[in-house]
């Protein structure tokens, strides 16, 4: 048992090291990435909790040629109005034109009212448009012409 | 062995602390945000919940072109004057005014009453309207033969003049048998009711029915009135259905005969003065609807008599709206709208016998019928106000 006993306590002990620590290093990055992807998605969800849009218009008066549709920030959050997208009758428009209303500034602040133009004549009938933000929360309203 | 295994252990244990304070860390932080959105969504939820408005009342001014909006909270929360928004006709307005009590204010308390003023309204008749009947009353009248509607609508009943608010409730009576005996003709204007007595001349009384004076008394001019119409600057009488004087409306001088006998005038009955002069004019028998320009010149038929049967009175939209309207009391059972060059846009006869006597445009269209009484009608104009957190209310002019 002597010194080769004692080399291979030494070897063994530093093996273990070295695998404990792989195994903790292996461990951290899992769940360092784990606590990452939690912070992520909480803030997803926490912005998607204090977000929230209604379209105000008067479903029994929709202007038309152009549509004008009015949705209000009615939730905490500041949104980016270029990132909205807009649906009619199913079809995402791309060309609508977005102009802010009430509170002034470059972002879609709470309280205030995005006007969505759209150069469009729409036929007598219904009609379903959908406004979506940026973190997907959206409001869909139905009128006819 | 024994040590390598304890040392490992220890690595395994002190690494597991750190990664599992890590980890609770950031599901600690995860909840507590969850838990705060979570709150103020609710709140955002608890305050629409507690969010409600009522319309009270709305009214038309064509001495001011304005649009008056009373909403009263009748929710249990305060709520963001700034953040208030006006549809009109379903276009958001941009220059409305929000007052409280005549104050400008920021926060909408419950229990109060919001007035929203809106200048220059883009209101008008449509045709296509569901329900057009807002409402009758005929409990005061007995013998109503003209109307008119400013603040409050003044209907000649007998010899006095019965006044009912403009949701249709009777107010009281304004009579004075010694200055004006036989009232004939009315009209509302700014702050003095203009009545047309005896057909011999045209008294002014405040809106509270206090007499004020004899306005217009000119036996050389205009010895026999018929009709009178007011704007801001004058008074337009109807001599002898004849012709159509003109007098000063501060003063009652008589400025000029402003449209004389001949040519397209023959024999008026009525007018209307808006945008344009309207008179319902008769010849053989025949009657006919021509418009005049402000000074008297330019008359022309604008609605022939294949239209008519037997007009009676007629009621021109205030000249400050974007799009202006004829209304014309016809053979006494519907109210046939124009627009101002003639183009028929529509009859009304909801809610009407055929006793139909006179008409008065506004923020509705009110109308004297003789057997149901003071009869509103809808324009169709739809106002919708939408509260800070998109809580709204809708009603119809």
């Amino acid at each position: 048992m002597g010194a080769s006993g004692a080399s291979t306590q030494l070897i063994f002990f530093i093996s273990a090291i070295i695998v404990s620590s792989v195994v903790v290093a292996t461990a951290s990055r899992s769940v360092f990435d784990l606590s990452n992807g939690i912070d992520d998605r909480s803030e997803i969800v926490k912005d998607q909790l204090s977000t929230e849009i209604e379209i105000i218009n008067d479903p029994t008066a929709v202007p038309n040629d152009p549509v004008l549709i009015y949705v209000k920030n009615v939730g905490r959050s500041s949104l980016n109005q270029n990132l909205t997208t807009v649906m009619l009758d199913g079809a995402v428009i791309s060309g609508a034109t977005m102009t802010l209303t009430g509170s002034q500034t470059s972002y879609w602040e709470p309280t205030s009212v995005l006007t969505v133009s759209i150069n469009q004549n729409l036929a007598s009938g219904d009609h379903t448009v959908t406004v979506s933000t940026e973190n997907g929360e959206s409001d869909q309203f139905d009128f006819r012409i | 062995m024994g040590f390598s295994v304890s040392a490992t252990m220890a690595i395994f244990f002190a690494s597991f602390l750190i990664l599992f304070s890590i980890l609770y860390s950031s599901v600690n932080s995860a909840f507590d945000d969850m838990q705060t959105a979570f709150d103020e969504k609710y709140d955002g939820l608890q305050a629409r919940s507690d969010t409600s408005m009522s319309i009270i009342d709305t009214a038309y001014y064509r001495e001011d072109n304005s649009l008056v909006i009373d909403v009263l909270n009748t929710g249990t929360t305060s709520l963001d004057v700034n953040c208030t928004q006006l549809l009109v006709d379903g276009v958001l307005t941009s220059s409305a005014t929000f007052q409280i009590q005549g104050v400008t204010t920021e926060i909408w308390q419950p229990n109060e009453v919001l007035t929203i003023t809106l200048t220059n309204p883009d209101i008008g008749f449509s045709s296509d309207v569901y329900v057009r009947t807002g409402g009758s009353n005929n409990a005061q009248l007995t013998s109503p033969t003209n109307i008119t509607a400013g603040e409050k609508v003044y209907i000649v009943d007998d010899t006095g003049i019965d006044v009912f608010s403009l949701d249709g409730t009777y107010e009281f009576t304004i009579t004075d048998t010694v200055n004006t005996p036989t009232p004939g003709d009315v009209k509302v204007y700014g702050d003095y009711l203009y009545v047309m007595d005896n057909a011999s001349h045209v008294d002014r009384f405040t809106l509270d029915g206090v007499w004020v004076d004899s306005i217009v008394y000119d036996a050389v001019n205009t010895p026999t009135p018929r009709s009178i119409a007011v704007d801001s600057d004058y008074i337009y009488v109807v001599d002898d259905y004849d012709h159509i004087d003109r007098y000063n409306r501060a003063a009652g001088t008589f400025v000029n005969q402003l449209i004389s006998n001949g040519g397209t005038m023959t024999s008026p009955r009525d007018m209307s003065v808006g945008a344009y002069i309207f008179v319902i004019d008769r010849e053989s028998g025949l009657y006919q609807v021509d418009r005049y320009a402000l000074d008297g010149t330019g008359g022309t038929m604008i609605v022939g008599s294949a239209r008519l049967a037997n007009p009676t009175d007629i009621s021109a939209s205030s000249a400050g709206l974007q799009d202006t309207y004829v209304y014309i009391v016809n053979n006494s059972r519907e109210i046939l709208v124009f627009d101002e060059s003639g183009t028929y846009q529509g009859s009304v006869d909801d809610g009407l016998s055929s006793s139909v006597r006179g008409v008065d445009a506004t923020g509705k269209i009110f109308v004297l019928d003789g057997v149901n009484g003071l009869v509103t009608e809808n324009l169709g104009t739809s106002i919708k106000v939408v509260a800070e957190n998109g809580v709204s209310k809708i009603d119809m002019l």
